[in-house]
């Protein structure tokens, strides 16, 4: 088989191969370890990927419509701190609500900067990412804050519902949307189009800046709704949290199928990935892997995912 | 062997006792009853006693980072005691805060040096976002602001080397008077720092060193003190022997180093079997998410070592979700070690999740601008003597849930301790 041929039945079956792989990964990991495939092990590794899973979720939208979100790690942060500036009213709703609202905040802005000013997302949401970072620590004066007291705050990363952990409720609620809203509603066609062909989906009467607004305005969502899922998991609102996440979930999301160039990328591939990540970092640790090691593993992944995605471009 | 050298370490401690005298009592001060202890349980030359521990003490160097940092007395004879210190509130983060060596190595309140001149200092730091170095920002500002003829500049390096090099090249540029610093990385700092002595501007380093053989002061803090106090609880609570696990800080940082190899020497002839060390990179979702995963692979964990408080309640929290914190064999609960007293450290210790916190404070950024105010008075002919080049700050005790002694060190417990920082949970 040519390289040609692998890249191309990799782009028409990634779905299989992802799920090909997370099997094999998993026979490998229970051979290294006994206590692999075990129902708390591995309800252990979903909960532990819920946090970058819902962030690679909203930069899978992002991607698909041919852009790339960097100020993920840092959207977390700043609208965790906004959320945080409202703990002292006691009630989870309003916490949560400006926590969201400040993260569909941020994407907006970064939607208004790429699709409407037209400066490169990779810029915008380079710049973004030190802003939102920075604003954060002013808000939070750099000091953390303990939701402990917030029942309904704490239900989304702490709480179960019959045994199932609230946080993977949340994550398998953002798949379902997202899953919907790519697949079955109008919006879906909608993003792949203007990822593929922005010229020509113009054309076709689609609106890219509506579109591109509406994935950065998701990609942030996602990126406070993760905040949410990790500050209550770990009873403490951190001004520092989520440095460095946007590579995990590009990552994800790359690993899942989505493509750097834009135009493709599905939930499904994205959540086996999530999963594929999952039980590699419950391995790596494991074994004792040491975490400079498990960046380059990512790093790597970003880059030679890039590359098939790049060969099956020019191949088709 | 390992018979052998706890006769030793015995022998060594009644020696170091019978020498100090009244070493142990409560008028020699906690310094240096845990640095008898250090010298008693620490520096030795000879292998660990547990095999398994040793190999993997000597595979990572600890002997050779432990006999490079300072054991000494405190400048001027200085002697601290718990309750010792000035309070008052943060200028930097708005919270309480009670600075425990505000009495060593003082310098009178009002106008310093000459009196109708204004001084120029600069206080370079990283982390604006991290309690620890807030509150080594709070203390340092806080001094500067009893003498209205200091002024002191603040720069936030962000974890960027290069941007405190470029700061420091700045104040040399505009003649600074004298330059505080809390670098990230020796290495990185010591051109910089050589610059600004040459230049003949004092430099006074805070917790961390530099690689610089000219820097004016160090300012180093009670590490092996650290370490230590978590392996004698250990050792006292278990009778010497657990599983333990251990969330480290990274490799090779002086935090990690002399805290994980001191705990190792005080455990090193017991039987202990160490069932996996991880590097969480000082952040609390790595150490949840590590502490998750070792929870799977190993259901016997009785220990959890951390060299810090960021560690320490990752772990907690990632052993709360599991379910498991009453899940050391025979149902009892897994016990944790602790360093740095963060307010939510200590709060930890009081419900009694977290067994012990060994205190390491950062409040020092006011010994840094004191003994800065020194080197400018010495610069300036205003003393005969400048200060020492390294600066102990005072070993501080244990703090446990009740009042325990553990190998005549008294420990405190949460309601005693008045030093901790950070927010309150």
């Amino acid at each position: 088989m040519t390289t040609v041929s692998v890249t191309r039945w990799f782009s028409s079956s990634s779905i299989i191969t992802l799920i090909a792989i997370f099997l094999l990964i998993s026979l490998i990991a229970s051979l290294i370890s006994p206590v692999f495939f075990n129902a708390d092990n591995f309800q252990s590794i979903v909960r532990n990927m819920t946090v970058v899973g819902i962030m690679a979720i909203g930069m899978t939208t992002v991607l698909i419509a041919g852009e790339v979100d960097l100020s993920v790690g840092s959207t977390m942060a700043f609208s965790a701190m906004v959320g945080a500036a409202l703990m002292d009213g006691g009630a989870s709703g309003p916490v949560i609500a400006a926590t969201l609202a400040a993260g569909m905040l941020v994407g907006l802005v970064n939607g208004i900067g790429v699709s409407v000013f037209r400066v490169p997302s990779l810029i915008m949401t380079l710049g973004m990412l030190a802003l939102a970072r920075s604003l954060g620590n002013i808000i939070s004066g750099g000091q953390s804050s303990y939701p402990s007291d917030l029942s309904g705050f704490m239900f989304l990363g702490r709480g179960s519902i019959m045994g199932m952990p609230v946080a993977i409720l949340v994550f398998a609620g953002v798949v379902a949307f997202s899953y919907y809203m790519l697949t079955l509603s109008k919006l879906g066609p909608a993003l792949y189009a203007v990822g593929a062909n922005q010229k020509a989906a113009i054309l076709s009467g689609i609106s890219a800046i509506k579109v591109k607004l509406f994935a950065f305005v998701f990609s942030g969502f996602c990126a406070a709704l993760a905040g949410i899922v990790l500050s209550a998991r770990l009873g403490q609102i951190n001004p520092s949290m989520g440095e460095g996440f946007e590579l995990d979930a590009i990552a994800v999301a790359v690993l899942g199928g989505a493509s750097l160039f834009g135009g493709k990328g599905t939930v499904e591939g994205t959540l086996t990935a999530a999963l594929i990540f999952g039980v590699l970092y419950n391995i790596f640790n494991l074994v004792g892997v040491s975490g400079h090691i498990q960046l380059v593993f990512v790093a790597l992944i970003i880059v030679v995912m890039a590359y098939l995605h790049g060969l099956g471009e020019r191949a088709a | 062997m390992k018979i052998n050298r706890i006769l030793k370490k015995t022998l060594a401690g009644l020696i170091v006792s019978g020498l100090a005298g009244a070493a142990f009592s409560a008028e020699v001060g906690v310094h240096a009853q845990l640095n008898n202890l250090i010298k008693e349980e620490i520096q030795s030359t000879e292998p660990l006693g547990n095999g398994t521990l040793n190999n993997f003490y000597e595979r990572q160097g600890f002997r050779d980072y432990l006999k490079a940092y300072p054991v000494s007395e405190l400048s001027d004879g200085f002697v601290w005691e718990v309750g010792m210190g000035e309070e008052y509130t943060g200028p930097v983060s708005g919270l309480q805060v009670k600075a425990p060596f505000s009495d060593y190595l003082p310098v009178p309140e009002g106008n310093v040096l000459n009196p109708d001149k204004q001084y120029r200092i600069g206080f370079a730091y990283h982390g604006a976002n991290h309690p620890w170095l807030v509150g080594l920002a709070d203390t340092a500002v806080h001094e500067a602001s009893l003498h209205p003829n200091i002024r002191l500049e603040v720069i936030d390096s962000e974890f960027d080397d290069n941007k405190m090099g470029q700061v420091i090249d700045n104040w040399i540029a505009k003649q600074y008077d004298a330059i505080v610093l809390w670098p990230s990385r020796e290495a990185p700092m010591g051109p910089p720092v050589d610059r600004a002595i040459r230049a003949g501007i004092p430099v006074v380093s805070l917790d961390r060193r530099t690689s610089s053989a000219q820097i004016s002061s160090e300012v180093l803090g009670n590490f092996y003190a650290n370490g230590l106090q978590q392996g004698l609880y250990l050792n006292h609570v278990t009778g010497g022997k657990g599983n333990l696990i251990m969330n480290r800080k990274p490799l090779g940082s002086t935090a990690d180093s002399i805290r994980t190899g001191a705990f190792l020497e005080t455990i090193g002839d017991y039987d202990y079997t160490l069932l996996d060390s991880f590097h969480t990179g000082s952040q609390r979702s790595v150490a949840f998410a590590t502490t998750s995963n070792a929870l799977q692979a190993h259901k016997d964990i009785e220990v959890i070592f951390n060299t810090g408080a960021d560690e320490g309640l990752g772990a907690l929290d990632a052993v709360r979700e599991a379910g498991r914190l009453n899940s050391a064999p025979g149902g009892k609960k897994i016990i944790f070690l602790l360093n740095d007293d963060s307010r939510e450290a200590v709060e930890e210790v009081r419900r009694g999740n977290v067994d012990m916190v060994s205190p390491y404070t950062p409040f020092l950024g006011d010994i840094g601008v004191r003994v800065a105010i020194r080197h400018i008075a010495y610069k300036e002919g205003l003393t005969d003597t400048p200060p020492p080049k390294q600066i102990l700050t005072p070993n501080l005790p244990m703090i446990t849930q009740e009042k325990m002694v553990i190998k005549g060190i008294e420990t405190i417990t949460p309601d005693d301790w008045p030093y901790s920082f950070g927010p309150t949970p």
